[in-house]
């Protein structure tokens, strides 16, 4: 890594990170999931998982990036050990798998923003719109548009490209949130959505089933895990701070994912009677931004609500893009460890990008797989970052990041995590998503074809596996992590 | 919105906007101090 390759400054990487961190699953999946399973006891469990699982783990990948200054493999073989390249492989090429698809979603953001901006929704044709809309051509268009900025970004380098865009892009979310939220709070009617969100029934904090749908929010929302922050620790100057950044970026997802609950839940209810409320927001991540979303901003009485809507368009088509010029980054980052210069190494990820994108966005069955896939295969690469830290100790760690900092420092809290917290998470998580396959899908639960179903899982990561242990003395070999 | 609901709120936004805005303090704070170290 030459010594351009670095953040020129504390809030440039404190940007970056939150644009890392702050994705469309902030804006649409966030106020859903909490508004639909318990409100106010998600909420406190929402804040144990932030504190259990992401933000140890945020500090695991930054200590690793800034040691070891390069991506997933070299830093799991520079911290681990030689044979531990297999794990750093799996953390990249999850995290690029999401990439493909993710790059959908972005196009998915843009078209809509684009498509409101200059030709305008119609809230009677939202549905028809989005059926219309999803698996077409123009879905393929909008990922080629989404990954060409991604990776114009990208190609610009650290400092030009990553750190500007993300001054720029970070702080006009917030700003767009604020202003989504405010005008969704003065809605009168507005505090039955509130109430929802934050209802008091604590004898649901003894539901497994919240907790488990808190810790994956937590899991997939902040981005620990998926090998992203410790590609951005990489650029990071000599001196950060590992563990207030880290804090930072995880509190700071959090606070984003507020906004949007504050902004989403509160015109839900001052829209609708209660029960269709609930019912509109168990609709699905697509189905609540792209047609409910619009034909209440569109058809509700609210002044100004197609500013409003153009408002939300924006803000998620921003938190998407800045999320998926870290995962582009991240790809760019593991195959320049392995030679390939910058230029080249943005031309691989595009192609590939645009290539096993394209059926995720001409097939929204391919798109759900991926998603349930890879979606569950960031909590192994959660557990793999655990597992190495826990192959090397927990206390070294700590007392490495101790030693390397006049700032904050860490606890004997963070041993316990990282021994037993953070294993008993993923054993709980990993083991209740596929008991739900097997609910959701009795005799199919096994069949590796299936949609959603374990199986499915278990062949793709098995087929990633067995490639990158065969390869694991290869990538020794290419000289990455020494 | 009921007393409960309101005391959740402000717990869940305090610790999530408090605790970001806090940490952003210091980390603004720690620069200082290492520039003004530094000359």
């Amino acid at each position: 890594m030459n010594g351009t390759e670095r953040f020129s400054s504390r809030w440039g990487l404190i940007v970056a990170s939150l644009g890392m961190a702050v994705g469309a699953g902030n804006i649409w999946r966030f106020p859903r999931v909490a508004a639909q399973h318990g409100g106010g006891a998600f909420m406190l469990a929402w804040l144990v998982a932030l504190f259990c699982w992401s933000i140890p783990l945020l500090i695991i990948e930054f200590s690793w990036g800034k040691k070891s200054r390069s991506g997933p493999i070299g830093a799991f073989i520079r911290q681990a050990g030689a044979r531990w390249g297999w794990a750093g492989g799996f953390v990249a090429v999850g995290c690029t798998a999401i990439m493909f698809y993710y790059a959908v979603v972005t196009g998915w953001c843009l078209y809509y923003f684009f498509r409101h901006a200059f030709v305008g929704l119609e809230a009677g044709a939202v549905e028809g719109e989005w059926q219309q809309f999803a698996g077409s051509g123009w879905a393929l268009v909008f990922l080629a548009v989404a990954l060409s900025v991604a990776v114009a970004v990208v190609l610009l380098g650290v400092r030009r490209g990553i750190e500007r865009v993300c001054k720029v892009l970070v702080p006009s979310l917030f700003v767009l949130l604020v202003v989504a939220a405010a005008r969704a709070l003065m809605l009168p009617g507005a505090a039955a959505g509130l109430e929802h969100l934050f209802r008091p029934n604590f004898h649901l904090l003894l539901d497994h089933q919240v907790w488990l749908e808190a810790f994956s929010q937590s899991a997939w929302s902040t981005g620990a895990g998926w090998g992203l922050y410790l590609v951005y620790a990489g650029y990071a100057r000599k001196r950060e701070d590992v563990v207030l950044n880290s804090f930072i970026t995880g509190l700071g997802n959090n606070a984003a994912s507020l906004l949007a609950a504050l902004a989403i839940i509160p015109t839900i209810f001052a829209l609708l009677p209660a029960a269709e409320a609930t019912a509109v927001v168990a609709s699905g991540n697509e189905g609540l931004a792209f047609v409910w979303i619009p034909r209440l901003f569109l058809g509700g009485d609210i002044l100004g609500g197609g500013v409003l809507l153009l408002v939300f368009f924006a803000a998620l088509s921003v938190a998407a893009l800045s999320s998926l010029i870290a995962m582009v980054e991240l790809g760019v980052r593991t195959l320049m460890d392995l030679g390939l210069t910058r230029n080249r190494a943005a031309a691989v990820v595009a192609l590939l990008g645009f290539g096993l994108g394209a059926p995720s966005a001409l097939s929204t069955g391919v798109f759900k797989n991926q998603d349930w896939v890879w979606g569950l295969g960031l909590l192994v690469s959660g557990a793999l970052f655990a597992a190495g830290t826990i192959f090397c100790g927990a206390g070294r760690l700590r007392r490495e990041i101790n030693a390397g900092t006049d700032g904050a420092r860490l606890y004997g809290w963070f041993d316990m995590l990282v021994y037993a917290v953070i294993p008993t998470a993923f054993v709980s998580m990993l083991g209740w998503w596929f008991y739900q396959a097997s609910v959701w899908d009795p005799g199919g639960w096994l069949n590796p074809l299936g949609k959603f179903s374990a199986g499915t899982c278990l062949v793709q990561w098995g087929a990633v596996l067995v490639i990158l242990i065969l390869a694991n003395r290869w990538l020794y070999s290419r000289g990455v992590g020494r | 919105m009921s007393t409960g609901a309101v005391i959740i709120m402000a717990l869940v936004l305090s610790v999530v906007w408090g605790g970001v805005t806090a940490a952003l303090i210091m980390a603004w704070r720690q620069e200082k101090r290492r520039r003004d170290d530094s000359t």
